[in-house]
């Protein structure tokens, strides 16, 4: 039992901090989302060379090796700069995805991404099937797809774009689709946290099988489970942030002649947003040790209860941090309401509240 | 990072639990099982069987007489102590004057008082609240003024638990009345039978008798049993609530209670079918788990801290929310209990006994724990009072 990171893990930690703070502030984001992509390439390219891309890799296959403790790191460091891109599915979900692939398929589709030339994105959910893949649509015949796929994540500017589909045989599998291929359109929108999405239909469009590795369900497990422990690690970073904002402001607002921060009113639910942060960091922690648990239902339910445990935490801590900057934290200007709005659509993403806690409650519950 | 247990550790929980299933007699257990607070009996039998093995200390030096156990190791026994369930080590001596002595105390003060609190030889109670200083501890009144050789000892102190059993008292006094409240006061250990101290019982909602008024007058208290410095007690004491903080959550017990719970709701029947059958039920059986399951991790979080040497002089936030959150886990428990008995937890126990046994028999401390459990969250420094900790020690606010 240790909870404790190591110089390497701090490093990482530190680096990627210093990265955002000086090419991520507030009014620098302004920018990037106001951009035709939604994001800025250097940017992204900056993230690869700090290795960002390589990270869950193994070593023999040039990558550095992290696990998701790692993952989790950089995920609260983006959270406190609330960083727009896809970089939960380069770096969560992806690697995860590509363990359905052979080395040799891996190797040759990771390398654009590792290099941070290509953009990856994952189209999974469809209407009406959250999470689950037992109602999938989209199909895959001839090594051709169609179907449809929904608020896929900057799915009308990524490169590469990993699909879920279903074969004649009823099989999922797991399909690589390049950007401008033939019968794919892309309706993309600009969403409630100032990322992009898209709306992705495929008809008859030309995708690469991965295969020769586990099989394309397990993967999809694990890459969800991966993709939902990174937003935990996302939301707390944003918490942190949040708390942090908040009692800055909180301590310079006068009102009735003195700070607001000396009354004990607003004290006390300043305090509580403390202790609800805490606790989500506790099971940021506990997520990403559970990712690699072997037995795949053990590993969900632990996640299903540090998702829940977050969105109580979230909902929490994003109103006060609203509450307590009062009118300013209504505005668009104020840095405030992008946190909360990035920590509401967390809420909802890979499996919302009572999506994991009906999967708790139909499994009685956390074994002792 | 790593959640595992080494192979070392679980070899250490075993021989942990084996040494509780072979000793810890079975009246005991299933008294505690049934949600009982384990008689006065209860607590001297089974810490004096764990000091025999030299574990009815768990965080004390070995010098005198700890089993050199990590934290972790300590948690462990914590843990698998909590869901046997046997009784705790008297917690007043063993991890609130015990290390206040080894820390601050003369060698006289250790030799003569640390073995006797291990065997459990004297019971101590914590002498600290007053009618008038609760919250605010500082404005303490209770006087002790010298005189020769000795204290003479004046004033009131309240919610004193268990002082009817207890042979001795560690108390905060006022030495002085001079500058900031906080540096008037002293930390005096005091003999129950002095004459002058007189002890009246308080009867909580539940019906239990834990807690009593404690009444000092005039009485002589020798100047050897004052530890440290005079006007230095406030130190001690907020080292000695430092301790008493982390012990709080019981993560053991409440682990041991809600797999009971998962027991009694499968056998219980509500409206045609098992209780856990119900939707409402286990919606809030699952959300105690979160919550115990958060609880743990944190706890763990704040042990690894320690175990790894993190820096002790800041304040960690972690160890207020373990305050908090472990006071509401245990309150919630009791919620659930009730609300699982329903109507069978109705009955009052009086003394006549058998004619309030309408339910099995954990129904019949259902309510009566929830009733004394309120209190978790007011002892030991209030809710109420972590957060102004958090809001001041952490934010700067």
């Amino acid at each position: 039992m240790n909870f404790e990171l190591n110089d390497e893990q701090r490093m990482l930690s530190d680096s990627l901090s210093r990265f955002l703070a000086d090419r991520y502030d507030f009014e620098k984001r302004k920018k990037y989302i106001a951009t035709a992509e939604g994001f800025d390439r250097r940017i992204w390219q900056g993230y690869a060379e700090m290795g960002l891309f390589a990270l869950p890799y193994p070593e023999d296959e040039g990558g550095i090796g992290g696990t998701p403790t790692e993952t989790m790191l950089v995920a609260e460091a983006m959270g406190g700069a609330i960083a727009v891109e896809p970089w939960t599915e380069a770096i969560a979900i992806v690697p995860a995805l590509l363990q359905a692939a052979s080395s040799e398929q891996r190797a040759a589709i990771a390398e654009g991404i590792i290099s941070g030339e290509a953009v990856p994105t994952w189209a999974h959910r469809e209407t009406g099937m959250i999470e689950r893949d037992e109602k999938m649509k989209t199909t895959a015949r001839d090594g051709k797809l169609s179907g449809a796929k929904t608020v896929v994540s900057f799915g009308a500017e990524a490169d590469v774009i990993f699909v879920s589909a279903v074969d004649d045989a009823g099989e999922t599998g797991l399909y690589v689709v390049r950007k401008g291929a033939e019968g794919l359109e892309a309706r993309g929108y600009r969403t409630q946290d100032e990322g992009r999405a898209a709306e992705l239909t495929f008809d008859g469009t030309p995708a690469e099988k991965l295969e020769g590795g586990i099989p394309a369900a397990e993967a999809i497990a694990a890459a969800e489970a991966r993709g939902l422990a990174a937003s935990i690690g996302e939301a707390l970073g944003i918490m942190e942030k949040a708390i942090e904002l908040t009692v800055e402001y909180i301590k310079g607002r006068e009102q009735f002649g003195r700070p607001i921060g000396t009354f004990q009113a607003l004290q006390h639910i300043a305090a509580q947003a403390v202790v609800e942060k805490e606790q989500v960091k506790s099971m940021a922690m506990y997520a990403a040790l559970m990712c690699d648990e072997g037995d795949a239902e053990t590993r969900d339910l632990a996640l299903s209860t540090a998702k829940v445990k977050m969105c109580d935490a979230a909902r929490f801590v994003g109103q006060m941090s609203i509450q307590l900057h009062g009118g300013v934290g209504m505005t668009m200007e104020y840095s405030i309401g992008h946190y909360f709005k990035r920590l509401t659509m967390l809420e909802i993403l890979w499996g919302d509240r009572d999506f994991h806690m009906d999967r708790l409650c139909e499994a009685g519950g956390l074994a002792a | 990072m790593e959640l595992k247990f080494t192979p070392e550790e679980e070899a250490f929980r075993q021989e942990v639990r084996d040494f509780i299933d072979a000793n810890l007699p079975d009246a005991t257990r299933q008294h505690l099982k049934l949600g009982n607070a384990p008689t006065k009996e209860m607590t001297i039998e089974w810490q004096r069987t764990l000091n025999k093995k030299g574990w009815a200390t768990p965080r004390w030096p070995a010098e005198w007489g700890g089993p050199g156990w990590t934290v972790t190791q300590q948690y462990i026994f914590q843990q698998e102590n909590q869901r046997a369930p046997a009784p705790d080590p008297l917690g007043f001596g063993v991890n609130m004057v015990g290390p206040v002595i080894i820390q601050f105390g003369n060698e006289e003060q250790k030799k003569r008082f640390l073995p006797r609190i291990a065997n459990i030889d004297d019971w101590w109670c914590q002498g600290f609240s007053e009618p008038g200083a609760g919250s605010d501890l500082a404005s303490l009144k209770t006087r002790a003024e010298k005189d020769g050789d000795h204290w003479i000892v004046n004033g009131q102190k309240t919610w004193t638990t268990l002082a009817q059993h207890a042979d001795w008292i560690f108390a905060l006094v006022r030495t002085s009345n001079e500058g900031k409240k906080q540096e008037g006061i002293s930390f005096l250990l005091i003999d129950m039978k002095s004459p002058g101290v007189e002890v009246h019982p308080i009867q909580t909602m539940d019906g239990g008798h834990e807690i009593n008024s404690v009444f000092f007058t005039d009485v002589k208290v020798p100047a050897e049993n004052m530890i440290g410095e005079v006007n230095k007690g406030w130190t001690y004491a907020k080292f000695l609530l430092g301790n008493e903080r982390l012990g709080a959550p019981r993560v053991g017990a409440s682990q041991a209670k809600l797999q009971e719970l998962k027991e009694i709701a499968k056998n219980r029947i509500v409206r045609g079918r098992p209780l856990w059958d119900h939707p409402r039920f286990r919606d809030k059986f699952v959300e105690a788990q979160i919550e115990l399951k958060a609880l743990e991790m944190t706890v763990m979080r704040v042990l690894s801290g320690i175990e790894s040497g993190a820096d002790q002089s800041k304040p960690d936030p972690a160890t207020s929310v373990i305050k908090i959150k472990g006071a509401q886990m245990v309150q919630r428990l009791t919620e659930l209990y009730v609300e699982a008995a329903g109507e069978q937890s109705v009955p009052w126990l009086d003394d006549e006994g058998d004619n309030a046994q309408v339910g099995p028999d954990w129904t019949i401390r259902a309510a009566p724990n929830y009733f004394n459990m309120r209190k978790s969250s007011i002892y030991g420094g209030s809710d109420q009072v972590q957060k102004g900790i958090i809001s001041k020690a952490i934010l700067g606010l």
